[in-house]
């Protein structure tokens, strides 16, 4: 079918998506255009141009990707955001996807269930993330207290290469999950109670209404919220830097640390682009393959 | 009944997992009706030696109740922007979910792109553009902002709920001479609600609690937000906790508020009515 | 269409401002000021603003607090622009890269000979660059030595005089049994500094922009460093990096640790503890002299006018109102904070206040960071490298050795 009729003939789609279109491009893809650009020079704040002097910056080609690539930390905190995204989604999604079939039941006191497991994600990130460092302080804080009270040694939690690790991992398992949660909750509702009956009526147990009517039709929302939450994931700087700032010594940096730490304490925009657009590129890919691996499941009925 | 016997156990792990989601809390809690030398001591005190509600009284008044117009300039733009976010993605998602389009596949890509990329880095050509714009120092270039960044969540979200629904109900309303829009609008969006749900309560928090942009567009203190106002008590060696606590509990109820509100519609039967056949 | 509009309107506002041009602008000027000052501090500003405009009726001052972590940004964003504040507190490691930008207004013709002369040169020094000057000096500080009266004089010690002492004198008030230590230390690496200026190191010089963050000097004062836990164990052997500066805090005000190193910013904090409900208790004196002598960085905040500023001299006047010695001595009276006048010292409430006394002992000897426009990153790079030597993860020698490599880096451009 010609490019016209195609057009004309799902009008009522275009014009649906018109709107979210047009903001999209100014506010979203004219700046990450203009940082793939600039990952190509060697923009910083001294030649990037201001309202008093003119910009100065260069092309500078594939070489800050060179830089980047060629840099002994950057396998090391590649692994590491690899390590950081599986587990925490992994969590992410077993927990939330355990309390959602716990809360699709009709049960007393749902309501107070539901909003205090919502509680990690209300409270505004930087005050929890402060919290959790003050739980992992390796003399006073909660974790410690406890573990010298049953006569364990204290563990130095946020200075220990593998700790540090394991504590920015519970901060934002803790943090993420009831947004899966509340998610997959939603995907759960959207399941009619007939089909439930009907299999009751069928004789089916509770098991087989799990494999054949709750997971299949549960499919889209969960495959989508978890694709997305490995996206947000990789990119989750903001707990890693305000609980461990990266530390000890770069062993929970992750790539989108690096991207911000080059963006916003030294403005070195051309290097912070590069990063970004290495993460995009890892994103992209991995999408491209998910998506396809899972093709199967967008058609339910 | 065999489901009665494990509700108890159903109510056990919940209470336990719900002591887990707040319990870090409980520290914010504590400080809050703490005086300062007491935020951090050696001991776990739980329960404050002198509590007082001073912190909450120099939140609420300080400034001449500078917190109250934080209050109003977050709610506002909060709720709108959950409101062009579910104008806006819902109609985008539909499309997405209902109609083979050239360049459906893309578009759908191009949703996830913008996720991708840490865009936070760019703040300074945003903020040049927002200048351009005149949208700096004003509600709407905020409420833009924070829709655009719900919108690729919000699509993605909504087209996954709109898969799950029955074509077969809109050929329906279709053959009973309802027009396209019009199935969306009485057929499907009812269906979605808990969807629309999850889409909203999204699109309030993000708003809600976002700190970046807001702080980089408003540059008088009476548009800032809470999140920005509240920044005030970090400081160059030392945070005033006490303070910031209080301001902490503040900002979580009217979060609070709104997901009870919006988890009413996080039910089942709404169901899918004359299926049969 | 929108351009033609704006173009009229601006056209207006030209027209109607043409009258009458001499120094002082028609109508009240309103000039913007941001600062990055506590709640506590705020409160003797925002006094003084009043009774400057009460003053000067012609100028409305326009003052807002930014919060500390993201000022520097803000700044640098709105500056980009031509939007930044008339008048602004700089942290003193901001200075000179502003000004390397282009967003400041140099004050060199503003500022009288006797003001300059009047200004703690230390404090001064961080003004200048490429030869102008950028700001003025609002506050300052340095790093000293605080130690419990009473647990020295249990102890039957004298504050230490020398590195060799501070072990010594450390030894006696140490008891590990207890949970007692002489002295902490912390992971970050603004708190090294004091003794890699004691042991003959240094961090950058301006001058030739050589790097000496690993010359013997220094490596000998990490070592050293380290040793303090290692082999003469008079610090507390856990490290927590993320919240050593609240555990140090803790310690010192409950009577755990004796001695420690930190600043004026933190005497209200620690007034308020158990040990030093008599403020008396607090002894502030000099960081103990190493084989090179005696090390110490300066720190404060400047007063600057931005470059997007249209009313220059008001915005001097301000800044010179604020500055006045009887000002800076309300702040220092009220907040703790060191005065960047000579003359302010003289002052009631000044002269007569042993720990500001103190630290003003120990600034006669400190050392000023180096004044260049990376001035605040280079402890970006330092602190993991010493992470990672206090983790045992690298030597003394290497740690330093890599971060004189981040700092080529740095200073590349």
């Amino acid at each position: 079918m010609s490019l016209w009729k195609n057009i004309r003939r799902h009008r009522l789609a275009y014009l649906l998506i018109l709107p979210t279109a047009v903001v999209m491009a100014t506010i979203v893809f004219y700046p990450l255009i203009r940082g793939v650009l600039i990952s190509f020079t060697n923009m910083n704040q001294y030649n990037m141009g201001s309202r008093f002097v003119p910009a100065s910056y260069r092309f500078v080609g594939l070489n800050n990707y060179l830089r980047v690539l060629a840099s002994r930390e950057f396998w090391d905190i590649f692994i590491q955001t690899i390590i950081w995204t599986v587990t925490n989604v992994f969590f992410h999604f077993t927990i939330g996807l355990g309390l959602a079939l716990l809360l699709n039941r009709r049960l007393k006191g749902r309501a107070v269930y539901r909003t205090l497991l919502l509680v990690p994600w209300a409270v505004p990130t930087y005050i929890s993330a402060f919290s959790w460092r003050w739980l992992f302080n390796s003399k006073y804080g909660f974790f410690n207290l406890a573990l010298k009270a049953l006569g364990a040694d204290p563990i130095p939690w946020l200075s220990h290469e593998i700790w540090a690790m394991v504590a920015v991992i519970a901060t934002n398992v803790w943090l993420g999950f009831p947004f899966m949660m509340v998610v997959l909750l939603g995907g759960l509702q959207s399941i009619p109670k007939e089909m439930y009956e009907a299999s009751e009526v069928d004789g089916c147990g509770p098991l087989r209404q799990f494999r054949s009517i709750t997971l299949p039709l549960l499919k889209p929302v969960a495959l989508t919220a978890t694709l997305l939450g490995i996206i947000w994931t990789f990119n989750m700087f903001n707990v890693i830097y305000l609980v461990t700032e990266g530390g000890p010594h770069h062993q929970t940096d992750i790539l989108a640390t690096f991207a911000f730490i080059e963006a916003f304490h030294q403005w070195r925009f051309g290097i912070a682009t590069t990063y970004a657009v290495i993460i995009l590129s890892i994103l992209l890919s991995f999408s491209f393959f998910y998506i396809r691996a899972l093709r199967g499941s967008e058609e339910i009925y | 009944m065999r489901r009665e016997r494990h509700t108890w156990l159903v109510h056990l792990v919940l209470v336990i997992c719900c002591l887990a989601a707040v319990f870090p809390i409980i520290w914010v809690l504590s400080t809050s009706f703490k005086p300062e030398p007491e935020v951090f001591s050696d001991r776990l005190n739980l329960l404050p030696d002198h509590s007082t509600l001073e912190n909450y009284r120099h939140v609420l008044t300080m400034k001449d109740g500078v917190f109250f117009i934080w209050l109003r300039n977050s709610t506002i733009i909060a709720l709108i922007t959950t409101v062009i976010s579910l104008f806006l993605s819902s109609t985008a998602a539909y499309a997405f979910s209902r109609y083979r389009f050239l360049g459906r596949r893309g578009g759908l890509y191009i949703f996830l792109i913008a996720q991708m990329f840490p865009g936070a880095i760019l703040i300074v050509p945003l903020y040049n553009l927002m200048r351009q714009f005149g949208l700096l120092n004003s509600f709407p270039g905020l409420i833009l902002a924070y829709a655009t960044v719900a919108l690729p969540f919000c699509v993605w979200m909504l087209k996954g709920f709109f898969d799950t629904i029955p074509k077969g109900l809109e050929e329906a309303a279709l053959v009973d001479g309802l027009s396209p829009l019009g199935t969306f609008y009485r057929v499907v969006l009812p269906l979605s609600l808990p969807g629309l749900a999850v889409t909203a309560f999204f699109s309030f928090i993000t708003a809600w609690n976002e700190f970046m942009f807001a702080f980089t567009f408003m540059s008088r203190e009476k548009l800032y937000t809470l999140p920005v106002g509240l920044r005030q008590f970090v400081f160059q060696f030392q945070t005033d906790w006490h303070l910031m606590a209080a301001a902490a509990v503040l900002i979580t109820i009217p979060v609070v508020i709104f997901f009870l509100q919006a988890q009413r519609y996080l039910v089942a039967g709404l169901t899918a009515g004359g299926v049969k056949g | 269409m929108k351009q033609i509009i704006l173009l009229a309107f601006a056209l207006a506002l030209l027209l109607t401002s043409c009258g009458g041009k001499e120094e002082k602008a028609e109508g009240p000027t309103v000039l913007k000021f941001w600062h990055t000052m506590n709640q506590e501090e705020t409160i003797t500003l925002d006094g003084l603003v009043e009774t400057f405009m009460a003053e000067h009726p012609e100028i409305t001052i326009d003052a807002q607090v930014v919060p500390f972590s993201d000022a520097q940004n803000k700044f640098k964003t709105v500056a980009q622009a031509g939007d930044a504040p008339d008048v602004f507190r700089a942290e003193i490691a901001w200075t000179p890269e502003f000004a390397e930008l282009g967003f400041l207004t140099p004050l060199d013709t503003l500022v009288s000979p006797e003001d300059q002369r009047d200004y703690l040169p230390g404090a001064l020094r961080y003004n200048q660059y490429k030869g102008r000057l950028w700001g003025v000096p609002q506050v300052t500080d340095c790093l000293a030595l605080l130690y419990n009266k009473r647990l020295l004089q249990k102890a039957g010690v004298e504050p230490p005089a020398t590195m060799n002492d501070l072990v010594l004198t450390a030894k006696k008030l140490t008891n590990p049994g207890q949970g007692r230590y002489g002295f902490f230390w912390r992971g970050d690496s603004y708190w090294l500094t004091p003794f890699i200026w004691a042991f003959g190191g240094g961090l950058i010089d301006e001058a030739d922009g050589e790097i000496h963050i690993n010359d013997p000097g220094s490596v000998q004062a990490l070592e050293f460093y380290i040793a303090l836990r290692d082999e003469y164990g008079v610090v507390p052997p856990e490290v927590d990096f993320a919240n050593d500066y609240e555990n140090m805090l803790v310690g010192f005000k409950t009577g755990k640790y004796a001695m420690i190193f930190n600043g004026p910013w933190a005497t209200a904090d620690i007034l308020a503890g158990e040990q030093f409900a008599d403020p008396g208790n607090l002894g502030v004196t000099r960081i103990p002299q190493g084989p090179a002598g005696y090390g110490s960085p300066v720190g404060g905040h400047n007063y600057v006018i931005s470059s997007s500023c249209r009313n220059v001299p008001a915005a001097y006047q301000f800044i010179n109102y604020l500055n006045r010695a009887e000002h800076q001595a309300e702040l220092a009276r009220r907040n703790n904070l060191l005065p960047t006048r000579k003359s302010a010292y003289e002052l009631d409430g000044v002269a007569d206040n042993a720990i500001i006394q103190g630290y003003r002992h120990q600034l006669e000897v400190a050392n000023n960071r180096p004044v260049i426009p990376e001035g605040g990153l280079i402890f970006v790079d330092f602190t993991p490298n010493l992470q990672a030597a206090l983790n045992g993860k690298m030597t003394a020698q290497e740690a330093l050795d890599a971060t004189a490599k981040a700092w080529e880096q740095l200073l590349e451009r």
